[in-house]
């Protein structure tokens, strides 16, 4: 079974991307690491930097799925679900 | 280094020389220190007993990244109690070349004239102003530079001030010489109209340098901290999409202000997000920027420069406050209507926040309807005028709730909430009810932290250490959009401090300014008749639930005392 997830990129992210929004199709109860693993397989090495380090998530990403920035609550092994909406973005420093 | 204090009664003046132990005092610091000894905590602001002080920091003029922020303060008509308000712009770097830390304006003007306070190396002239009175900011410094050429930085009021309204900012010049830089929050344009000065020249030539600053050991240590700067990735945000770039983030917090603070996502917030105007911009060209430097040397370079369809300038900067309070809340999704507005409110002297604010609850009074963007700019319009709708925005929201009889009226200690719900934004929330300032995000902002913003849980500490943390900064003239990259180093800055000033320093040396600081403006606020244990947040934040995630403002005030506890005060 295949799951859709619809992904929206912000700022730094959607410059590597070039674009704002897309569906990326994952396989059933994939996670977080399995979404952000295939955004690095699509985009290359050079989106890696600013998602991943040291097998964590940049303490400056911002990830949210469902009203949540999950980075706070679940990390990597976040699950996703189909139809689910992500949203990647580095965090800004506030106005 | 000298603090100029100026007798404008008498129209005399006298420099003081700052002691080796005071020279690193400048900014947030001695604002508070030089009220707090002036015993004016219980003085009518607009009255001659009131003081405004105007100053830098101690790195100011040597060249460190974002080391120019201007500081001015007094006790605020709007609040009631002590104020700080720091904008950007070459002013800051301006005085220091001049070997000023600073400028304490006392009394006020008694005879009918108004006056231009120009001032040069080692002295200053009073001008009379009368024939720039009822002109705004923009005029103002065009018709400065046609008699002064391009020799002086401005800092002055609008037509806001001038009418002595609480809700009035003092703008300062950029590097380009726009006066849109504010000291927006407060009435502090206000604190300057009562005392009959339009403007305050500041000589840009001057030739003064802090020996220190051409040392071996300073420029060595500058160039370690400019390093942490540039290698920040957060940093490129800022560059490329300004504080703009806030807005989706506290889309997806569920924390905007929508509709005078009634929900907390924003149907249109993509048509105001920081990537829809950085495209805006490119697409435009012309004079727009996406990246602008507001003080020489910057290299965040947050600011931009917003055109219109020609092209052509409409606003510089157009920020996330400013997004947050004329757009959502006011459901204007239009950038290039918020830009306009944001002009005006710049050439009026008028704060953004407290705009939006009261405009926001003069709609809930039923004056307009949301998203009626041309009653809103008439009204704002109105505000030179004198009419009553202008009097209404000019005064501020508190005032325009009270007036209209309004119940959802958005403010702490009388100033508008800024654009982050509290309800949503916990840990400013409580930075709202537990500042000196009032409802202040500067004071102490915690969206960007990487914790659970719905939760009570360590939102006291993170409202605290960031207190601590931007009080630090606003005492030495550091911009706060330095902290995600420096905040981490504070070695950094008190290395620089000892090379600049051939002093020696503690390793707790920022925390405990940003510690002392604070417990001044306490004592102040205390006299002035503000208990440190005002919390008092505005019960619809209470009662009603923000959607979309079913949250209220549910902090008690044990859990508050905390902050006191924290702060061993």
């Amino acid at each position: 079974m295949i799951m859709r997830v619809t992904v929206k990129y912000f700022n730094l992210i959607k410059n590597v991307t070039d674009c704002t929004e897309e569906t990326i199709c994952l396989s059933n109860n994939s996670n977080i690491e399995d979404l952000l693993n295939k955004i690095i397989a699509q985009y290359g090495e050079g989106i890696r930097n600013y998602l991943i380090r040291n097998n964590q998530i940049r303490p400056h990403l911002k990830i949210y799925v469902k009203n949540k920035n999950i980075f706070i609550n679940d990390n990597l092994d976040y699950g996703l679900n189909d139809k689910d909406i992500v949203y990647i973005m580095i965090a800004p420093t506030g106005g | 280094m000298k603090l100029l204090n100026i007798d404008l009664i008498n129209k005399s003046y006298n420099y003081k020389n700052l002691s080796k132990k005071s020279l690193i005092k400048g900014g947030r610091a001695l604002i508070a220190e030089v009220l707090k000894e002036s015993n004016v905590a219980n003085a009518y602001p607009l009255g001659p007993e009131n003081k405004l002080i105007i100053c830098n920091g101690a790195l100011a003029g040597t060249g460190v990244s974002c080391s120019d922020r201007l500081s001015i303060g007094a006790k605020s008509p709007l609040t009631g109690g002590i104020k700080e308000s720091n904008s950007g712009g070459d002013c800051a770097r301006s005085l220091a070349k001049l070997n000023l830390r600073g400028i304490i304006l006392n009394n006020k003007i008694s005879d009918k004239d108004w006056y231009i306070l120009k001032v040069d190396q080692d002295k200053i002239e009073f001008v009379i102003a009368n024939e720039y009175l009822g002109l705004g900011n923009f005029e103002f410094k065009s018709r400065i530079e046609r008699k002064y050429s391009d020799n002086y930085n401005l800092i002055s009021i609008g037509p806001a001030g001038e009418n002595l309204y609480l809700n009035s900012a003092i703008a300062t010049t950029d590097v380009e010489g726009r006066p849109s830089r504010m000291a927006a929050r407060g009435g502090l344009g206000a604190v300057m109209a009562s005392k009959k000065i339009k403007g305050i020249l500041i000589n840009k030539n001057g030739n003064s340098e802090i020996k220190g600053s051409k040392s071996k050991g300073f420029m060595k240590v500058r160039k370690e901290f400019h390093k942490i700067i540039q290698e920040n990735e957060r940093k490129e945000v800022l560059k490329l999409y300004g504080t703009a770039s806030t807005v989706m983030d506290v889309q997806n917090i569920g924390a905007l202000p929508v509709r005078n603070f009634s929900a907390g996502r924003y149907e249109h917030a993509d048509n105001i997000s920081g990537e829809r105007i950085y495209d805006i911009i490119k697409e435009r060209g012309g004079e727009g920027k996406n990246s602008h430097a507001c003080m020489r040397g910057c290299m965040i370079q947050c600011s931009n420069v917003y055109p219109d369809e020609k092209g052509e300038e409409i606003v510089s900067p157009l920020e996330y406050e400013t997004i947050g309070l004329i757009g959502s809340n006011l459901d204007i999704s239009d950038p290039d209507i918020i830009a306009q507005i944001n002009y005006l409110c710049n050439d009026f002297g008028l704060d953004t926040i407290e705009t939006g604010g009261a405009l926001g609850v003069m709609v809930e009074a039923g004056l307009f309807d949301f998203g009626e963007t041309d009653k809103f700019i008439e009204a704002i319009k109105d505000v030179p005028e004198g009419g009553w709708l202008g009097r209404l925005i000019g005064m501020g929201t508190g005032i325009a709730g009270k007036f209209l009889n309004v119940r959802r009226v958005p403010v702490v200690k009388n100033q508008c909430i800024s654009a982050y719900d509290p309800r949503g934004v916990k840990g400013t929330g409580v930075t709202y009810v537990t500042n000196p300032m009032g409802a202040d995000h500067t004071s102490g902002l915690t969206v960007f932290l990487p914790i659970d913003h719905h939760s009570k849980a360590d939102q006291i500490s993170a409202s605290y250490n960031a207190q601590i943390g931007r009080t630090a900064y606003d005492s030495l003239g550091l911009c706060v959009f330095l902290m995600s990259a420096t905040a981490a180093h504070p070695n950094k800055v008190i290395k620089m401090l000892e090379e600049l000033y051939d002093i020696s320093l503690s390793e707790e040396f920022l925390n405990e300014l940003g510690r002392k600081v604070l417990i001044d403006e306490f004592m102040f606020n205390e006299s002035a008749g503000i208990p440190k244990d005002d919390y008092n947040m505005p019960d619809f934040f209470s009662k009603e639930k923000l959607a979309p995630n079913d949250l209220i403002w549910d902090f008690t005030e044990t859990e508050l005392d905390k902050f006191f506890s924290k702060l061993k005060y």
